[in-house]
């Protein structure tokens, strides 16, 4: 047993050493990929918080029945960036840089309870509505950060 | 402090020595041992202490899960993880702590997930941690705790990736195979592990295939014509292939140890007798149902006396006496509040009851 006792520690510990160097990835990631501030509609317009989770659709009034597309930022419509369809099947041409598939999905945002209650009522006040950063990963995946009624109108890529 | 137990205990050293149970001798040797003993409220307040802590850490954290960075956080749930594996090398409470390291690693999966609003399913989540709890797990896990919780995360994982993909996979006719190849993979692990989750997995595969064999008898009671299930060619192929699979992995056995015929027979035909329902059309008929499910446990009653396992026996007699009662209850429920029903329902329990304490009797005598 003796002898067993590294292989033992490794088995216990490199689990734990294989998440945090999926985080860290993750975190490296985020700040090379391409993000835009899109404005987002509750799935239920009355209600966007289910528990600690808002459920929401990207407000992409072009994007309805789209399988696969390419979001353009508009100057003229900053938060509602265009979205032109795009092949789901190959990977996207060189001038998207914001491939996203299935655009009109509903998507979940976790926020603390204090948070999401403060985010309903900025909701509620703000005429525009509430915008969200989407990170693109290239592949087709999104995901989010900084939900709020302000941020900064377009592209936020690096 | 107010010694409580050492009170109990001396009043009770002196109603034996008054009772003359004990002499004075006696009664003094045993205050003085039971005054040696450390208070036994000492560890208990401890616990209480340590948990007192522990609740107040994560209260405070919770209360302040918004203000504390997420590189903070998540280093924190890492620094937990890497402490627990570590007290499990060490060997210190290690069934309960692989527990605890188990359950953590699929929070910290959830955490990262969370922290990076990730909009992975569970399917995904759930398969991740398979991965990384597995190899700890299946190597130094023996408690059936540990055993189970794996389990239940095999089943959570298997079942969310089916739903997931349920509509594809209907789209494909590849239901019942995917269904079959999963019993299968599972009831085919003694041949990869021989130890004692090899064993667990087989046991609880043909679990997963006697419940769903016995469940499918209930499709008697529905009223639909072969003709109107789309599905037939699905369900036809998952049975073959789970008919394929089953007495593949029980010819692989055999190669160990001399194999039992009857057993390999029920256990092939089981995935049959699931789908025959299925392929028949309902028979519109509670008494059909119960037929179907009384005849399989009969079989299994069967066999487990063959086998001289008892306490199989007893199970599958105990499930065609509950299940006659429920037929009776389904036929006859509108009569059970008059007094012919009344009368029948009580005859019909007072068989039911001489009947099953007469098989177990014999069973226990056969035993």
């Amino acid at each position: 047993m003796r002898g067993h006792r590294l292989p033992i520690l490794a088995l216990l510990i490199l689990p734990t050493l294989a998440v945090t160097a999926w985080a860290a990835w993750l975190a490296a990631e985020r700040t090379a990929q391409p993000a835009l501030r899109v404005a987002i509609t509750g799935y239920d317009p009355r209600d966007l918080l289910r528990g600690h989770y808002l459920e929401f659709r990207l407000d992409l009034a072009d994007a309805d029945g789209l399988a696969c597309a390419c979001l353009h930022p508009d100057p003229a419509t900053p938060r509602h960036p265009a979205a032109v369809p795009a092949s789901c099947g190959a990977p996207p041409p060189r001038d998207c840089r914001h491939f996203i598939a299935e655009p009109r999905q509903v998507y979940r945002y976790y926020a603390a309870e204090e948070r999401a209650l403060a985010l309903q009522e900025e909701l509620a006040a703000t005429p525009g509505g509430i915008a969200v950063t989407v990170h693109f990963h290239g592949d087709g995946t999104v995901s989010f950060s900084n939900v709020s009624a302000g941020g900064v109108a377009g592209s936020t890529s690096p | 402090m107010i010694d409580l137990h050492g009170r109990a205990v001396r009043s009770r050293i002196e109603r034996w020595r008054d009772a003359g149970l004990i002499d004075d001798e006696t009664a003094g040797r045993l205050a003085a041992f039971e005054a040696s003993r450390p208070a036994a409220g000492v560890p208990a307040l401890t616990v209480i202490g340590a948990l007192s802590v522990a609740l107040g850490i994560v209260a405070i954290v919770s209360a302040n899960w918004d203000q504390i960075p997420v590189p903070a956080r998540l280093g924190g749930h890492v620094a937990l993880n890497l402490a627990i594996g570590i007290a499990v090398w060490t060997g210190i409470a290690r069934e309960l702590l692989i527990l605890v390291l188990s359950a953590s690693t699929l929070g910290l999966l959830a955490h990262v997930g969370q922290s990076f609003q990730l909009q992975g399913g569970a399917a995904g989540l759930l398969a991740g941690w398979l991965a990384l709890a597995t190899p700890f797990t299946w190597a130094l896990a023996r408690g059936a705790a540990n055993r189970w919780l794996w389990t239940a995360g095999l089943f959570a994982a298997a079942g969310t990736a089916f739903v997931e993909n349920a509509d594809a996979l209907a789209d494909a006719g590849l239901v019942g195979t995917s269904i079959a190849l999963f019993i299968v993979a599972g009831y085919a692990a003694p041949l990869a592990d021989r130890g004692a989750w090899g064993r667990h997995l087989h046991a609880v595969m043909l679990g997963v295939l006697v419940t769903a064999a016995s469940a499918a008898q209930t499709v008697w009671r529905s009223d639909f014509t072969a003709a109107d299930l789309p599905a037939g060619a699905d369900v036809i192929a998952g049975a073959a292939c789970a008919t394929a699979g089953l007495l593949a992995v029980h010819a692989a056995l055999a190669r160990r140890a001399p194999g039992r015929p009857w057993l390999t027979a029920f256990v092939a035909a089981s995935p049959a007798y699931a789908a025959l329902p299925f392929l028949a059309g309902g028979a519109d008929s509670a008494v059909v149902a119960a037929l179907g499910f009384c005849l399989y446990w009969w079989a299994i009653s069967q066999l487990a006396h063959a086998a001289g396992l008892t306490g199989l026996y007893r199970l599958a007699v105990l499930a065609i006496a509950a299940r006659v009662v429920v037929v009776f209850i389904e036929a006859f429920g509108g009569l059970l509040f008059t007094g012919v029903g009344l009368v029948a329902g009580g005859v019909l329990l007072l068989a039911v009851g001489w009947l099953v304490r007469r098989l177990l009797r014999n069973a226990g005598r056969a035993a």
